[in-house]
Formats: structure tokens, C-alpha cells, sequence
């Protein structure tokens, strides 16, 4: 069946290895994944999985590597997308959440990857990154408010965890829809429990995504 | 060597004595960093006497995460079921995180490293989603009193505890403000939202009279200044006031 198959260029075998690396760490984790059964789904010998990427650690580097630069580009468009911050806001929690939807491998994989005793907590890192963006946003806006701009980098954790938790909590539930979820989150962040609306509705900009 | 100047620990002192040093020795070098050796160095036994108790590494390191954990659901549970309204309870559960934090610093690294707030797996998170479940319910009935819609109660419970858990994650390495003002600064943004946050939160102060005190003398000065700032801003400018008053009503 090979034989009927143009042969790939390395490129593209890369990059088939990588979505097969993807799909079956998310699927059993990084323990859980042998470099043979990647081989075999792409019906190739182990070599070539080692000759590609050095090894199971070397896969699984780029396949992480790859979907925390995407989703930090995804949520920091978002971000700049809005015009006001609240709208800048609700950027950031609809692309979250438009990447668990999909991209809901790579975010398994993310989230997972954040406990493993061994490794750096990628998921954590770049929680973090995304509060640092978060804070400078923060500052503007309260020192503009005359509010103390040194309380931005808590602020930025508190809006920050409200959304990655929800996140990781829809990704299981998926019900409501994510631009419903993003409206909730914005109405929590923005008019706080003592002002909550009814029926919260996103920016008509923030909609047409 | 000093075993000889020393009591012979009972059993369950004995116990005790390994869970704090191996509560201690996780927390800075986590579980892999970590040998039965030095725990039994530590507490100056032989390692079988650690392996008689706890079978071995794993089963030690699993006692101290359960005990942990147990502790910690204890006090966000007594704050949450406190008999007071909801606007405290959360002031109160937000408390019992940092206090927690502050004081059970160790065991709080243990349960962190065994998984991080926002990634839903593991010993920490799973806490958090139990005590979600805890929010949830006292949402549910608070939504269904002002007329909002019960059934997006849990999105909320989890938006909660996700802003308290992460800022508790943040707040172990940075500690500061202190805890009181942490917890005020989170019930502000949960309670008023960015359209309204207040800019000195104070927490509602029964339990210290002393913080009372200190928030009071605080929110006098405030007060005082911002009737002078208003006062002046009036005297100023009298139409600027007209003019706020007619876009408030437009």
C-alpha cells in the first residue's frame, strides 16, 4: 500500500508524525505512547521517528512547543483584537476557549503536561505568560482610573485563573456553546456578583468571530 | 548515639515525626527528589523503620498528600458553611485558601506540585473541583433567590474558585499584601466586577478587632479626602457637576 502512496517529503513526514505524536499523547499521555506505535500508525520503521525528532522526548518537545505558541498567539490576538478592555477581555476568553474546541488534543496535551513531576509545567508557564499580558493591560486601565496600578499583577491572576479554570472545566462539559461561556465569564469579570445580567450577551464585534 | 537521651517515640509519634520531615523534604525537592534515606537520616531511624510504617516512599508521600488535602478542604469547608451571606462566605473561604497557604506553606507546595490550579488533574485540582462543587450549590440557591438562572451556577462556582486558586498560587511566592487584603481584593472583583471594583477593599473586619480598627482609621482618611477632593472639585467647578449629573440620568 506504500507503493501507492507518493513518498512524502521529510516536511511532510514531519509534520505527519507530529499529528499522530499529538493525537496519541493526548489520547494516553507521554508514559502512555510508544515510539513504535507511532511508527506503525504512519507506517513507517522506529528510525525514522528517530531520525525526525531524536526520540519519544523529542516529539513530544515539538508537539508541545507548537501548541503553546499557538495558543498564546490565539489568546494574544484576541487580546488585541478588542478595543476597549472589556472587549479585549472577552477576546482573550473566546480564544481560549475556541482552542479547547479546536484544538482539543493539543490542550489535553497542555494540560497534562503541567503535572508532570519531571517537567517545567508548560500549561503553568504559560498561564503565566498570558497573566503578564493581562497585567500590563491592567495597569493602564486602573492607573488611567486612578487606581494603585501596583494591584494590576493580582487582578491579572484573578482574571486570569476565573478563565483557565472554566476553560479546563468546559473542555469536559462543553454545554453551553463558548461564546455563551465567554459572555458569563465577562459578565462575572466585568459586573461582578452583586450586578450580575440575566441573559449576558458578548459585543457584537466580539460575536462575529 | 542521642537515641539513648531520648525517649523512645511511641508509634504513632513515630508516625508523626516521618510525616513532618517527609512533609518537609517533598515540598523542596518534590517526590522524585527525594529518598527514603534522608527521610530515615532525618529522623534518625534505620530506613526499614520508614518502610514498616508506609510500605515504602509512595505510601508516606500518599499520607501526607491526603492529610494535606484533607486539612485544607476542612477549612475552605467550615468558612463556605459558615452561617453568614454569601458575599462573606466567599470572603471567608478566600481566608481559609491563604491561610492555608501562609501557614501549611509545605503541604501547600506538595499539593501544587502534584498538579497545578488551572490543569484540572491531580491532588490539588481535584480539591478544587470538589470545593466547585461546595460554591456551586450555594450559588445555585443565591442565582434562584435574584431571579438568574440557576442552571449557570456551576460556570460561575468554577470562574470562583479559578480566580481564588490561581491568585493563592501566585500569592505563595510573592506574599504580598497580606492575606486580609488579598482575600479583599479578590471578594472586590468578584463582588463588584471591574465596573465597580472599590479602590481600598477591606475585608468585613468581626474577626479582628484590631484590622477593624486599622481599615476604619484607613477608610477615615480616605473618606476625609475624597469629601475634601469632592469639596474642592465643587467649588471648582459647580458645572462640572451639573454636567455628571445629566449624562448619569441620560
Amino acid at each position: 500500500m506504500a507503493e501507492r502512496r507518493k513518498r512524502m517529503t521529510g516536511k511532510e513526514r514531519r509534520e505527519q508524525l507530529i499529528e499522530i505524536g499529538r493525537a496519541l499523547f493526548a489520547e494516553r499521555g507521554f508514559d502512555g505512547t510508544a515510539v513504535e506505535e507511532i511508527a506503525a500508525k504512519a507506517g513507517v520503521s522506529k528510525p525514522v521517528v528517530y531520525e525526525h525528532f531524536g526520540g519519544k522526548e523529542g516529539l513530544y518537545a515539538v508537539v508541545v512547543d507548537r501548541e503553546m505558541t499557538r495558543l498564546l498567539g490565539l489568546v494574544t490576538q484576541g487580546m488585541s483584537d478588542g478595543v476597549h478592555y472589556r472587549g479585549k477581555l472577552e477576546g482573550a476568553a473566546l480564544a481560549l476557549l475556541e482552542y479547547i474546541e479546536e484544538s482539543t488534543d493539543g490542550f489535553r496535551i497542555l494540560v497534562r503536561d503541567s503535572h508532570a513531576a519531571s517537567g517545567t509545567g508548560t500549561f503553568a508557564s504559560l498561564i503565566s505568560d498570558i497573566a503578564t499580558h493581562v497585567e500590563y493591560l491592567l495597569a493602564d486601565e486602573f492607573e488611567k482610573h486612578d487606581r494603585d496600578g501596583r494591584l494590576a499583577p493580582m487582578y491579572a491572576q484573578m482574571l486570569v485563573g476565573m478563565v483557565a479554570m472554566t476553560g479546563q472545566w468546559w473542555l469536559e462539559v462543553r454545554k453551553p456553546r463558548r461564546e455563551e461561556v465567554a459572555a458569563h465569564l465577562v459578565n462575572l469579570a466585568w459586573n461582578g456578583l452583586s450586578h450580575l445580567e440575566d441573559k449576558p450577551r458578548l459585543h457584537p464585534r466580539s460575536r462575529r468571530r | 548515639m542521642s537515641d539513648s537521651r531520648r525517649r523512645r517515640m511511641s508509634g504513632s509519634e513515630r508516625r508523626e515525626q516521618l510525616l513532618g520531615i517527609g512533609r518537609d523534604l517533598f515540598a523542596v525537592r518534590g517526590f522524585d527528589g527525594t529518598s527514603v534515606e534522608e527521610i530515615a537520616a532525618k529522623a534518625g531511624v534505620s530506613k526499614p523503620v520508614v518502610y514498616e510504617h508506609f510500605g515504602g516512599k509512595e505510601g508516606l508521600y500518599a499520607v501526607v498528600v491526603d492529610r494535606e488535602m484533607e486539612r485544607l478542604a476542612v477549612l475552605v469547608t467550615a468558612a463556605l458553611t459558615t452561617e453568614a451571606g454569601y458575599r462573606r462566605k466567599l470572603e471567608l473561604a478566600a481566608l481559609a485558601l491563604l491561610e492555608y497557604i501562609e501557614e501549611s506553606t509545605a503541604g501547600f507546595r506538595i499539593l501544587v506540585r502534584d498538579s497545578h490550579a488551572a490543569s484540572g488533574t491531580g491532588s490539588y485540582a481535584s480539591l478544587l473541583s470538589e470545593i466547585a462543587g461546595e460554591v456551586e450549590y450555594l450559588l445555585g440557591r443565591e442565582f434562584d433567590h435574584h431571579g438568574l438562572d440557576e442552571k449557570s451556577a456551576p460556570m460561575y462556582a468554577q470562574m470562583l474558585v479559578g480566580m481564588i486558586a490561581l491568585t493563592g498560587q501566585w500569592w505563595l511566592d510573592s506574599r504580598r499584601p497580606r492575606r486580609e487584603d488579598v482575600a479583599a481584593h479578590v471578594v472586590n472583583l468578584a463582588w463588584n466586577g471591574l465596573s465597580h471594583l472599590e479602590a481600598k477593599p477591606t475585608l468585613d473586619p468581626r474577626r479582628r478587632a484590631k484590622e477593624r480598627e486599622k481599615a476604619e482609621r484607613r477608610q477615615e482618611k480616605d473618606r476625609a479626602r475624597a469629601e475634601k477632593a469632592m469639596e474642592r472639585a465643587r467649588r471648582k467647578a459647580g458645572a462640572l457637576d451639573v454636567y455628571v449629573e445629566s449624562t448619569l440620568e441620560g
